[in-house]
């Protein structure tokens, strides 16, 4: 049992460790991330895609799959954006700003879980394989080969057909489907910092692997996971529009920004940009927003400051 | 080497197998069949049709002699959907096509995205580096999708240079768009990864020291940074490459290529099982080549790697 | 230099004499006889007995010719006949056929030629998924020759000399001569298939007995017909090439179009006022015989019991505001669908539906009431799914079915939507609630639409079944004039409502205004290349 005194006394030793510890370590990457511009305006767009994401339905004057009858079907000359439609209406008469709100929820959660997913199993897979070299890399990568030739459109109908619509089975295939293009990239690297003086010094003097793989080799890798990172999310956000397509997922009349911006590529001929442009807006705010973000960690974590 | 890239080659036999096998299972184990209809067939019909295309016999029957008219006649069946035509012949009618418009595209997006990928890095944090993050960060928000519209939108509609579509045999104006949205978006992230993994290399220490020594950048670029800044590169391209080659559905869809592309999607959800198989082959086929390259290309980049 | 300027002269004064008028009509022809219109996917097959898609009919149709053609009415006229006699117990047709009819080998065209491709048909060895259209068609054995148990000259059909050939019926059917315009029932050259075997349509080896001939065939991008010199009517062809373009993509078609690219396209859903009110003379639309509907399954222990009650299918159907997915949604000239047949389809008179009167206003009134007394209202919402398949236009359609159900009736639908084959897989397998169907004619009589429904159809995945409604169908089969039974059988789907009817189709599309001799009225939508032309302007 912990008396009163003893949790304080805890509390301030376990303060005070932290406190040691950042000093050393995470105080100097956060001040570093602090003081890099473009990270700190990436981490704004990010908040205000966040904020937008999160009330963007309450303040909406409209729910999202309300259809206002009088505007379906001639949202080229009622729906633009005005005082009660602020981001215009859709083709069906529906309120875009807070269809775009839901679909930037959605697909933030798609794209950060997907790709965290993919990120985890890749660079574990990548770097095992990579590091291990001989046969088990040989089997390893002929596993990823086949992983990415299989007909993954099967795969994706089978889901659905045994789990039914959701949205975790959603972020499960999406991971499933992005992991073996990251471990390929992760092993690649790896094989080169294998070969490393220092890495060959830690085997030298006996370092057991899975030490050599998590203290040596992963950290390493950081740089790379964090831009193939953030060149999934995207990749990821608009796949999402296409497996809703096959019926798992998403579905009508909720939204994505994937299939917001796909419904809205067919304005592009009918003079109602409205419908692509903000949806698109918020994606390039999304991706400029984890580019800064993504770019500004790694120099902060990366140990070799330039 | 050489001994290595034949024992590559010869575990490719077994891993095209297992492709086959776990395709072949998934192929079957989804819902509907090639002739399942919403104007329902009657049963006589159903099983006529089942007969001709051997889809009354058991699943490993199906399977033995698929691959043995494979490698006994080269012959990948018929389509289901398409009934004039075979597999082979739909593609080699439609890969010429995508290979085509795919490795222009490859070209640029390799070309294009390094060069930019390492301008950035030299000139970190300047005007350049910045132009090449925006139009980096604005090649990968335009899917193509959205892309091929805007596209024909200005050459098509506006300036009326370019035609709207089709292939004609591979003419140079009817190439340029397909090229443009098969390989912008890759050509940026080839950018971005080029001037982070370029960024890395230029901080090590045999680059500082080269750099020390009062080398002009751009042999220090060319003769000590580019090779092992390329790593992540090759291992982005291997399943790249092949994406581009085999084409893109919505760049055959929308330009009307007639390429193997649109087969990818179109074959699944037809289920057009022999079509499926042959491209999924096609692709596989090709992966495990291009990933042997890139591997290759590892030992030549960096001597030190060894397998 | 004398005798090129000699053929210079001839060959200017040449031009203008080859297209000057339209020997039918007398009007001024254009200069430029040629035509490219867009088609939505690759051709699957141009083998007449292998046909199963509309698109590749109608290339088809330039190819090869049948007994009959359908006229821009959907009246039957000669072209592979002459005449025909009927029996009196209506079981045997004997067909004269045109004597100076020639395949584009040079042959003549005869009656074995018919039976060679009836015959093929029905063969087990072919597999053609049509084969059930001779069954359709009441041709004598056809069932027994597709099911493998008699040999194919076992089918009703037989030359009786070279250009007399006779089919006998296992019963009388009100439609047969309608069901010959259907490209299953052509002539297949028998030589040239055998000697090529699965090979012969390819160019080059192709034969036909059309106004037409397959001049290029590139695979998934165009296809592309000349005009044959060996067809009867030569002289009348005026349309010369004739060109299909592969398009999937149909916004990415009208640009095409609009680059002066295409003569004739579709028109994407919802964009028909627009270019109507832009482009007048070129934005086109014509009824389609096909219907749209959500059905229900009513089958014993499926589905969801709510909709086994009648009261409650029909105020789900009342409460569907039908003008709102006309005009606003699909805003293509469709219309609003009460009965199941279509209005358009030849010799159909629609029955008086009551609701059909009725402003939207007192349907939504009655089916709250009706939906109250089946029990259900706001503190026991109904609760139903909807099966469609993945489409923009279904989508739309069911999100707005969605709402109107939600704000009038309190009805809480999902709708699920789902891959075709998937789609497909589960209405046949009877797993759903209510789902997106749709139907379009085999042939241009209402049978082909009511027949559905009856008790014994394969079709019938709701397993509706009516013993009145059955009777009246098969009555029909044997009676001259059926019409009055169809109209009593679409009156008791009214009443029973087994299947909501939204809307019947059109063919919206843009066509270049100096193209003429498409069909205006015919609900097949066949048309024929020889017939077409382009005037002076």
């Amino acid at each position: 049992m912990l008396t009163p005194i003893n949790m304080q006394a805890l509390a301030t030793r376990l303060a005070g460790l932290e406190e040691v510890k950042g000093r050393s370590l995470w105080a100097d990457a956060r001040r570093r991330f602090w003081r890099n511009k473009a990270a700190v305006a990436g981490l704004a767009m990010l908040a205000i895609c966040i904020a937008f994401a999160a009330f963007g339905q309450a303040i909406a004057p409209f729910s999202y799959d309300f259809i206002d009858f009088n505007i379906m079907g001639h949202a080229d000359e009622l729906g633009r954006p005005s005082l009660t439609y602020w981001f215009g209406a859709d083709d069906q008469g529906r309120d875009l700003f807070a269809r775009t709100a839901m679909g930037v929820r959605i697909s933030l959660l798609v794209g950060l879980i997907g790709t965290a997913i993919s990120v985890v199993v890749g660079t574990l897979y990548g770097a095992v394989s990579g590091y291990l070299g001989g046969r088990i890399d040989g089997f390893m990568m002929r596993l990823c080969d086949i992983m990415l030739s299989i007909p993954f459109m099967f795969v994706l109908i089978l889901m659905l057909v045994m789990f039914g619509k959701s949205l975790s089975v959603l972020y499960l295939s999406i991971g499933l489907l992005s992991w073996p293009a990251m471990a390929r990239i992760v092993r690649g690297q790896t094989l080169t910092l294998k070969a490393r003086e220092y890495i060959e010094a830690a085997q030298a003097t006996g370092v057991p692997t899975t030490r050599i793989i998590l203290r040596h080799i992963l950290p390493n890798l950081l740089g790379i996971v964090v831009i193939y990172a953030t060149l999934l999310v995207p990749d990821i956000i608009i796949t999402e529009s296409f497996i809703s397509f096959l019926g798992l997922g998403v579905q009508e009349p909720q939204t994505s920004l994937g299939t917001l911006i796909s419904d809205g590529a067919k304005a592009i001929y009918y003079d109602t940009l409205w419908q692509i442009g903000f949806p698109l807006g918020f994606f390039l705010l999304l991706m400029f927003g984890f580019y800064f973000v993504g770019d500004g960690l790694r120099d902060a974590l990366d140990p070799k400051e330039r | 080497m050489l001994t290595y890239i034949a024992k590559r080659l010869a575990v490719a036999v077994p891993t095209l197998l297992a492709l086959i096998v776990i395709s072949f299972l998934l192929m079957h184990a989804a819902p509907g069949g090639p002739f399942t209809y919403e104007k329902k067939l009657p049963a006589a019909v159903l099983a006529n049709l089942n007969a001709k295309y051997g889809l009354d016999q058991p699943l490993w029957r199906q399977m033995i002699s698929y691959v043995w008219g494979m490698v006994a006649h080269f012959d990948f069946g018929p389509s289901f959907v398409y009934k004039d035509r075979t597999v082979n012949e739909i593609i080699a009618q439609g890969f010429p096509v995508t290979f085509q418009y795919g490795g222009w595209a490859f070209v640029m997006a390799v070309v294009c995205g390094i060069g930019l990928g390492v301008l950035a890095a030299i000139f970190q944090n300047t005007w350049l580096d910045y132009l090449s993050i925006g139009i980096s960060i604005g090649a990968s928000v335009l899917p193509n999708f959205v892309l091929a519209p805007i596209l024909v939108l200005i050459f098509t509609r506006w300036l009326g240079w370019l035609p709207g579509g089709g292939w004609e045999g591979g003419d140079w104006k009817h190439q340029l768009m397909p090229i443009l949205a098969m390989g912008t978006a890759y050509m940026a992230s080839i950018a971005r990864i080029m001037r982070s993994s370029m960024l890395e290399v230029l901080t090590q220490n045999h680059i500082r020291t080269a750099r020390a020594k009062g080398l002009p950048t751009w042999k220090v670029i060319t003769r000590h940074a580019l090779k092992p800044a390329l790593i992540p590169v090759l291992s982005y391209l291997g399943p790249v490459f092949v994406a581009m080659i085999t084409g893109s559905v919505v760049v055959d869809m929308y330009f009307s290529t007639a390429g193997v592309g649109k087969f990818f999607v179109d074959a699944a959800l037809n289920r057009d099982y022999a079509v499926m198989m042959g491209v999924t082959l096609l692709a596989g086929g090709l992966t495990i080549l291009f990933n042997l390259v890139v591997d290759v290309l590892y030992a030549w980049v960096d001597p030190k790697i060894r397998y | 230099m004398k005798t090129l300027l000699l053929t210079t002269i001839l060959a200017l004064g040449a031009l203008p004499a080859l297209a000057e008028k339209n020997p039918k009509t007398g009007e001024e022809l254009a200069a430029n006889q040629a035509y490219t219109y867009r088609m939505l996917d690759s051709v699957k097959s141009l083998d007449p007995q292998l046909i199963s898609s509309v698109e590749d009919s109608d290339i088809a149709r330039g190819l090869f010719e049948g007994l009959y053609n359908e006229d821009g009415n959907g009246n039957l006229v000669p072209a592979g006949a002459l005449s025909y006699t009927v029996s009196d117990d209506k079981l045997t047709y004997t067909f004269k056929l045109r004597p100076e009819a020639k395949w584009s080998d040079g042959t003549p065209v005869t009656a074995a030629d018919y039976v060679y491709g009836w015959q093929r048909l029905a063969d087990p060895k072919l597999a053609s998924e049509y084969a059930y259209f001779l069954e359709l068609a009441q041709v004598k054995n056809a069932a027994d020759v597709t099911a493998g148990k008699l040999p194919p000259d076992q089918l009703g059909v037989k030359a009786l000399d070279d250009h007399t050939l006779e089919v006998t019926l296992d019963n009388p059917i009100p439609y047969f001569t309608k069901m010959l315009t259907n490209t299953s029932l052509f002539p297949a050259p028998r030589a040239v298939i055998k000697k090529f075997g699965a090979d012969w349509t390819k160019v080059g080896n192709i034969v036909g007995n059309g106004a037409y001939v397959l001049k290029e065939y590139v695979d998934g991008e165009k296809y592309t017909e000349g005009k044959s010199p060996t067809y009867w009517d030569a002289a009348n062809v005026i349309m010369s090439p004739v060109t299909a373009l592969v398009i999937n993509d149909e916004d990415a078609a009208l640009v095409r179009y609009q680059a002066g690219e295409l003569d004739r396209t579709d028109v994407p859903a919802g964009k028909y006022p627009a270019l109507k009110a832009q482009l007048p003379n070129e934005a086109r639309s014509t009824p389609y015989a096909c219907a749209y509907t959500y059905m229900m399954n009513v089958a014993e222990g499926k589905g969801n019991p709510a909709l086994h009650d009648p009261r409650v299918r029909r105020a789900l159907s009342l409460a569907i505001d039908r003008k709102v997915i006309v005009d606003n949604i699909l805003q293509g000239g469709q219309t609003e669908a009460y009965s199941w047949t279509p209005p358009s389809i030849n010799g159909f008179t629609m029955p008086d539906i009551d609701y059909a009167k009725e402003s939207q206003a007192d349907r939504n009134a009655e089916a709250v009431k009706l939906l109250a007394e089946a029990g259900y209202g706001p503190d026991n919402p109904l609760q139903i799914t909807l099966n469609y398949n993945t489409s923009d236009a279904h989508k739309k359609i069911a999100v707005a079915v969605q709402q109107m159900w939600k704000q009038t009736l309190g009805v809480q639908l999902t709708p699920n939507n789902y891959e075709w084959k998937v789609h497909t897989d589960k209405l046949i397998a009877g797993d759903f609630e209510m789902a997106r169907y749709a139907w379009c004619a085999d042939y241009n009589e209402a049978s082909t639409f009511l027949d559905l429904w009856a008790t014994y159809s394969t079709n019938n995945d709701i397993k509706y079944s009516n013993a009145d409604y059955d009777k009246l169908l098969k009555d029909a089969k044997g009676m001259a004039d059926p019409s009055a039974n169809y109209t009593k059988a679409e009156e008791i789907l009214a009443k029973d409502m087994p299947i909501i009817p939204i809307y019947h189709y059109a063919k919206v599309d843009m066509v270049k205004p100096d193209l003429k001799g498409l069909a205006e009225h015919d609900a097949m939508q066949f048309w024929y290349a020889k017939d077409l032309y382009r005037v002076a302007q």
